[in-house]
């Protein structure tokens, strides 16, 4: 939304404002402008805040009345849908059966009005049949092969590593598309009757994931039944015919260049076929080598300025890769839960973690195997900017209830309970403390300055995404220490922190705050935790409890309103 | 999620019918159960919050999942089918509205009705009386709001943008800004207090 004004008589923005602000919901320019005045302005900071806490005031309010339990009704639903889908094809057909008895009303047009009945039930049959799926099957493979010829004529080579499979037998193929390409050598284990599986479903082994021969497989095929499903990311075509042989065949297609990205062909009673795309890479035809391609090997364009070695990967490419593998490890919520790590060694993009969930360990393979230039490693070797950096996930709380915790929360059941939650909370902040911390250590001011400006924007997106994730548990986990912390400071009579320049140091780049908020997180544990455990020593030390309740004070004032801020800075100067 | 609509797996993400036939339609009733199954709760607890009765809310809620149905097997696209569906309803309640001529939003007696059911848990008795007192302070600042902006925090809660609200209420988005700003900068001091 585009504000004209912004500023009320004494330069500050007007509440609503700074809410539409807080929802996202300013235009850039805007939203800019303001996050620079909310930097120097802590009373508009404060009225952000409590923006913020109206609101989880209404959201605490909805989710404590009691309502009654809503009665699912899905068989009823599915019902009413059925009839509804039933209703609206058979009405369309009396609709139109009506319409057609009206107009050729009269006896003499009963011959002509039983013909247009035959045509239109035909006409019916094909409309809500096949074939408007067939035509969608043929416009996706024509703008296929469209995209695979204008690569060609913009010099552009296609190069993918294939990997088809057919039963127990694996080949695995690198392929160049848009350029001339020598003849592969045949793989040796391929019998007659694999080569004629081949030869059927128009399989070429130097090139098989090719839309043409997918294109001119189905052309050949009269009786054919061909459907259309898609994700966000790709678009299947699924043929199936009535030969004697192959039973259906499908072709996937990456929507977002039509590039082939996997095929399938089925057999009646023999071993289907499974093609699918492991990596892929695009380069000028001038860096392709086809010496190399000869031999199946991947293809070592000319190293460009922007290479970062003689394998020709450019330094961009590889920039890219780790972001979209930093996305995607955020996407999955492993890098702080399961410490992934990554690293860079000859031209590739390794990562590692801890995660032993097999679920998560799958969809992490799965993802990095989307991503051109990623391998999963075992070993660190040169590790980059913040990968060192020491993962506290460890939780300093202690295992038994101290008893002075005991008797403010009425019991050892109940201290324990608070530890654990405690515990869990601690560690989920400290974790994603420590996985913003790395990010900002890899991608420091001076980097991000050299990064091109759509690779700025998207680690700047991952980062607020961090962050955002870090100001949640990190304000669950004061949330849950604040009320025995504040009892121990009423208790001992230690004052709150001050307020004062150094304890918030205004607004800051991310990658400052995740330097400062890791250490903080750090200290107030220690300290509260020391607090916690001093409980079970019974020996009275006034002055260290002081002290001790003091830095814990000093550290949850410090995150509450500098880390917790809406005040952070994202760009490159 | 189906495979015969585009999304990336999660309900919430922009979904089409890809090339609408009579064999997609056991997918739309499969993916409009699930999309049921996963927020008619949420739906139903916000029409009786908005003042429907139980049978109501459940009357209008299979009726805005069947209007779901039909537009996506129409082939047009929904961007966020909760945001869609609760734009449904307040439209279908604005009917009720004009049919019955009653309020939009709560009425009094409603809306002492739900507050007495709010429910405060704390783990001990003494927690418990400091949580029954806070629910009683929100509970006297929820009442003063106006009726606008008890429909407007709602929907925001229910996460629907301002910018949405605004074109459901026929108002520009400064306004239901405006509003929504006094009404938390109200109950964010009540929090101050407590």
């Amino acid at each position: 939304m585009k504000r004209k004004r912004w500023q009320d008589q004494q330069g500050h923005p007007p509440a609503d404002l700074l809410l539409l602000h807080i929802e996202g919901e300013l235009e850039r320019s805007d939203a800019t402008q303001l996050s620079l005045h909310l930097a120097q302005c802590p009373s508009c900071r404060q009225l952000c805040a409590q923006l913020e806490l109206g609101g989880s005031q209404f959201a605490a309010f909805q989710q404590s009345v009691v309502l009654p339990e809503a009665a699912l009704r899905l068989g009823a639903l599915q019902e009413s849908l059925r009839a509804a889908q039933n209703a609206r094809s058979s009405g369309s057909l009396a609709t139109r059966l009506r319409a057609l008895f009206t107009f050729h009303s009269g006896p003499r047009f009963a011959l002509g009005t039983a013909s247009a009945l035959i045509a239109l039930i035909a006409g019916l049959s094909w409309y809500l049949g096949t074939p408007r799926q067939s035509v969608y099957a043929s416009q996706i493979l024509a703008d296929a092969v469209h995209a695979s010829d204008a690569m060609t004529a913009k010099s552009k080579v296609l190069h993918q590593k294939v990997r088809l499979q057919r039963g127990n037998l694996i080949i695995e193929r690198n392929v160049h598309h848009g350029r001339s390409t020598a003849q592969q050598a045949k793989e040796p284990s391929i019998d007659a009757q694999f080569q004629h599986a081949l030869d059927l479903a128009h399989i070429n082994l130097d090139d098989p994931l090719n839309a043409n021969d997918f294109a001119a497989w189905r052309a050949a095929e009269p009786r054919r039944n061909d459907k259309v499903n898609g994700t966000a990311q790709s678009v299947t075509i699924s043929t199936r015919v009535k030969g004697e042989e192959i039973a259906e065949s499908s072709l996937t297609l990456s929507r977002s260049d039509w590039r082939p990205i996997a095929r399938s062909v089925e057999f009646r009673g023999e071993t289907p076929i499974e093609i699918s795309e492991e990596s892929y890479d695009i380069s000028d035809v001038a860096g392709s080598s086809p010496d190399l391609a000869a031999h199946g090997l991947a293809a070592s364009p000319v190293p460009s300025p922007n290479s970062s070695s003689a394998t020709g990967v450019s330094i961009d490419e590889l920039e890219t890769s780790e972001i979209d593998l930093r996305e995607a490890l955020n996407g999955l919520g492993a890098e702080a839960s399961a410490n992934a790590r990554i690293w860079r060694a000859d031209d590739e993009v390794y990562y590692q973690s801890d995660a032993t969930d097999p679920g998560l360990l799958q969809k992490l393979k799965l993802a990095a195997r989307s991503i051109p230039h990623v391998t999963p490693g075992t070993e660190k070797s040169a590790p980059l900017p913040g990968e060192d950096h020491a993962v506290s996930g460890s939780s300093p709380y202690p295992p038994n209830p101290a008893s002075e915790l005991e008797a403010r929360l009425g019991g050892p059941q109940q201290a324990g309970e608070f530890l654990e939650t405690l515990r869990g909370r601690y560690t989920r902040a400290i974790a994603e403390a420590a996985a913003l911390d790395k990010l900002g250590k890899r991608y420091p001011l001076e980097t991000m300055k050299r990064l091109p400006p759509d690779l700025q924007t998207r680690v700047n997106n991952l980062a607020a995404t961090m962050l955002s994730a870090l100001q949640h548990d990190s304000a669950e986990y004061i949330k849950t220490l604040s009320p025995v912390m504040d009892d121990f400071a009423q208790e001992h009579r230690v004052a709150a922190a001050g307020d004062d320049a150094a304890n918030v140091p205004g607004c800051l780049h991310w990658q400052e705050n995740a330097a400062l908020a890791e250490p903080r997180l750090l200290s107030l544990g220690e300290t509260t935790s020391r607090l916690l455990a001093r409980g079970q020593t019974l020996v009275p030390e006034p002055a260290e409890t002081e002290q001790l309740i003091g830095e814990s004070l000093a550290a949850r004032s410090f995150l509450q309103r500098h880390l917790m801020s809406t005040c952070q800075v994202f760009g490159s100067n | 999620m189906a495979q015969a609509f585009s999304g990336s797996g999660h309900h919430d993400t922009a979904v089409r019918l890809v090339g609408a036939s009579p064999h997609m339609n056991e997918e739309l009733t499969r993916y409009v159960s699930e999309l049921y199954q996963e927020h008619s709760r949420s739906l139903f607890r916000h029409m009786m919050l908005s003042g429907s009765s139980a049978a109501e809310a459940d009357d209008l809620i299979q009726e805005a999942f069947l209007r779901l149905c039909r537009h996506l097997g129409s082939g047009q696209q929904v961007d966020n089918p909760k945001s869609w569906l609760l734009r449904v309803l307040h439209n279908f309640r604005i009917d009720q509205v004009r049919k019955y001529k009653r309020e939009l939003t709560l009425e009094q007696p409603e809306f002492d009705f739900l507050v007495s059911q709010l429910h405060a848990t704390g783990p001990d008795a003494e927690q418990q009386l400091i949580a029954d007192e806070k629910l009683e302070h929100l509970q006297e600042a929820i009442a003063k709001l106006t009726p606008r902006q008890y429909q407007y925090l709602l929907l925001r809660a229910d996460g629907l943008k301002l910018r949405e609200i605004a074109e459901l209420f026929r108002v520009t988005v400064q306004t239901v800004s405006e509003s929504c700003a006094r009404a938390m900068l109200e109950l964010g001091r009540l929090s101050d207090e407590t």
